[in-house]
């Protein structure tokens, strides 16, 4: 997370969880997000193709 | 009254989302305010509230803007590496979360690190915990714990609650139990499962991340 977000609100949840993680500065800590495929982009071109198609 | 030093409203990020349902004492704040003396300055704190936010916060607890400092942290965490990860089962399966736990983990092998699991709901968080501990040899299977604010009894004191996590492995939890101040203990894998986010959310992050080598379990 080695960077400040713009918009806050839009990702509060995330970072919030996130933020749990390495309070202590000296350890590396991961946090990973899961999310469903359908909010990839790449996943959601291809909805919009079939629904030209 | 006359001893009143300030007012503090820590974690402020909450109140709009939980102040309707949640914890509704949040919206008596605003007749607070007209009941103290106008110098009393009133203090926001959090990481994450934005101007947006601010001026929600403000109009609806109805705060006077003269007496009011919004205490916002650095959000740049620097040693917290982002990662996100498709999810290759349904949203309303737990395989995803396999994972963090090797089967049949017993005494004799190296735990995992120390991690926590954010669930969207009290449900969720318990069924992920029950899925990650018929992960565990029989001899570990409390060793994963769930908790969510439906037990804040049960855990009130926060140190209670810390002694408890720092003998598991790792917890499932909601937003809420994760209010508990856990930073004494040293969680180095946070995940976040179901998250609604849109790809504007995504795309910047999805920049800044790396694959990780955690998954080969």
């Amino acid at each position: 997370m080695g960077y400040s977000v713009p918009s806050y609100e839009r990702v509060s949840t995330l970072w919030q969880r996130a933020g749990r993680a390495g309070r202590n500065l000296a350890i590396d800590a991961v946090a990973i997000l899961l999310t469903e495929s359908c909010f990839f982009d790449d996943e959601k071109d291809k909805v919009a193709q079939k629904a030209v198609e | 009254m006359d001893k009143l030093v300030n007012i503090v409203l820590d974690e402020a990020h909450v109140i709009k989302e939980w102040g309707g349902t949640f914890r509704t004492d949040y919206l008596k704040i605003g007749p607070i305010c007209y009941r103290i003396p106008q110098m009393i300055p009133f203090h926001l704190g959090s990481a994450t509230v934005g101007k947006q936010l601010e001026s929600e916060l403000v109009k609806n607890l109805h705060l006077r803007v003269d007496s009011l400092a919004v205490m916002r942290q650095n959000t740049d965490r620097p040693n917290i590496f982002l990662v996100v990860e498709r999810m290759k089962h349904p949203a309303n399966s737990y395989e995803d979360l396999a994972f963090i736990i090797k089967k049949n983990l017993g005494p004799g092998n190296e735990c995992p690190p120390k991690f926590l699991v954010f669930f969207n709901s009290q449900t969720e968080a318990q069924a992920g915990a029950e899925f990650l501990r018929a992960r565990l040899s029989p001899k570990l299977c409390d060793k994963v714990k769930w908790f969510h604010s439906g037990m804040m009894d049960q855990f009130r004191e926060d140190e209670m609650h810390a002694l408890i996590i720092g003998e598991s492995l790792g917890e499932a939890l909601t937003d809420a139990a994760g209010m508990v101040d856990l930073k004494v203990l040293r969680f180095e894998i946070i995940i976040t499962k179901g998250l609604p986010i849109n790809r504007e959310l995504i795309s910047p992050i999805s920049n800044g991340l790396f694959s990780t080598e955690l998954r080969k379990s």
